[in-house]
């Protein structure tokens, strides 16, 4: 079952690895455009930061639509910033959302924006364990994970002139709009470089555990990931874009150790969060 | 269709109850306590499948045949042991069955269910920043997000020193 879930994700990567190429290739010829490489290879600020994850996050919601349940988006937004808190970073405006899909995922983008999907909350079973996930993606933020992979992707560092180009211009028919949002979408469905995903793991764990969440919130939801079936199609994009749940428990297994024993006690706050997700669960005959 | 909901009630309260089986992800000493210097009550070899019976801190206590004792959570695996086919209908069967029940209740989507955030959907999305900003309506500020946990019972701030890079990661490493 493993090697096969193994095997799957390998030829789906595989698979996207032409247009990958075709993404160097754009970012490139619009460097080229704007004839600025000296400020091109600088990093990326705040403010284009901001920009390029506005972009991203809008995509998203555009795949799919924000769950209609403003108490529920509300709660998510609060354990989201309270998990912020103990990021070490404060300088972020912090957007958290839950995306109206059956399919089991959780995106972070620049910027912090952070979304998990209704069809991951619905398996979930307590705060911790929605900590676990909102921590992880944090992580992802705090580290600029997508940023490099951009990078990465282009080949250089590009972004900066590509990014003041779509603040002036804020229109979708504009090339570089078009140009960039391709180059999101390469990020979206390639994935982030797996060691960064690990690592976004061990971050994500020593957030949630600051927060004073149980740390084995995010452990919970990679057992629960690695009992499902691997050719589940709601949860199809995750695997190909992570390393396998049962990977990812081996590395957690690693270096938690006996680390977080004195935190093992923490609250799980199961109560309201079933009570916040309600809607998820309680249907209509 | 009610038949199918209790099915998945029924199976969700089965792994909320912690009554599952497992195995261990590695060699493992079980100890009559949930203390690492408790006495060792056997030695299981990895993958050994066991009855996961519940948690206590870092600890799970485990059943394996007439051995019972205490393991850590981080070396046990909720997935079904290694070739053996997930039982009945497993997660996958209870997303379907959520699905349907979504899909009864939202009057829109057809029978076939909800349209999945897969990487077809993604290269074809538009941007929707319509729908960013709504939520934006939703955000919390720092003082929403300290009085929820405060709550009881409350979340407390922990000084949690950065867990240590492993030096190898495993062979799955980037492509």
């Amino acid at each position: 079952m493993k090697s096969l879930r193994l095997m799957l994700a390998g030829g789906l990567l595989a698979g996207w690895l032409p247009s990958a190429a075709a993404f160097n290739l754009d970012l490139n010829r619009l460097v080229d455009t704007v004839k600025d490489i000296s400020t091109a290879t600088k990093e990326f600020s705040p403010e284009e930061e901001k920009a390029l994850g506005r972009q991203t996050a809008a995509l998203l919601l555009g795949a799919s639509p924000p769950v209609k349940d403003k108490a529920m988006q509300l709660y998510v937004n609060r354990v989201g910033r309270w998990l912020a808190l103990h990021s070490g970073v404060d300088h972020v405006d912090w957007q958290f959302g839950v995306l109206d899909t059956a399919s089991v995922n959780a995106f972070a983008t620049p910027g912090g924006y952070v979304f998990v999907t209704s069809g991951l909350l619905a398996r979930m079973q307590n705060e911790a364990e929605l900590a676990g996930v909102l921590a992880h993606e944090i992580a992802h933020v705090v580290q600029q994970h997508h940023l490099k992979a951009i990078r990465k992707g282009a080949g250089i560092s590009a972004g900066a002139n590509i990014l003041a180009e779509l603040g002036s211009r804020n229109t979708r028919n504009d090339a570089a709009v078009q140009h960039l949002t391709g180059g999101i979408k390469e990020v979206l469905l390639r994935g982030l470089d797996k060691d960064d995903e690990y690592e976004a793991d061990r971050l994500g764990i020593v957030i949630a555990t600051r927060a004073g969440y149980d740390p084995l919130g995010l452990v919970s939801v990679l057992q629960m990931l690695s009992s499902v079936r691997a050719d589940d199609d709601a949860l199809a994009l995750m695997f190909s874009t992570h390393p396998s749940a049962g990977a990812r428990l081996d590395a957690l297994d690693e270096v938690v150790g006996v680390r977080l024993d004195d935190y093992m006690t923490q609250p799980q706050q199961r109560a309201r969060f079933v009570k916040k997700t309600a809607s998820l669960r309680a249907k209509r005959e | 269709m009610k038949w199918q909901w209790m099915m998945a009630v029924l199976a969700l309260a089965a792994t909320a109850a912690g009554a599952e089986s497992g195995s261990l992800a590695r060699d493992s000493e079980v100890r009559k306590e949930p203390f690492n210097d408790a006495e060792v009550v056997a030695s299981l070899p990895a993958q050994t499948a066991v009855d996961l019976v519940k948690r206590k801190g870092a600890w799970v206590e485990i059943q394996h045949g007439e051995t019972r004792g205490w393991v850590r959570m981080l070396g046990v695996r909720v997935a079904p042991a290694e070739g053996k086919a997930p039982a009945g209908s497993g997660a996958s069967g209870i997303d379907k069955l959520f699905n349907t029940a979504r899909t009864g209740s939202s009057g829109t989507a057809v029978a076939t269910g909800v349209r999945g955030l897969d990487s077809e959907s993604l290269k074809n999305a538009t941007p929707n920043e319509q729908a960013l900003d709504s939520l934006a309506g939703q955000k919390a500020d720092e003082g929403s997000a300290r009085k929820l946990a405060s709550e009881p019972p409350p979340l407390k701030s922990q000084e949690v020193p950065h867990l240590p890079t492993p030096a190898v990661f495993s062979q799955e490493g980037n492509q």
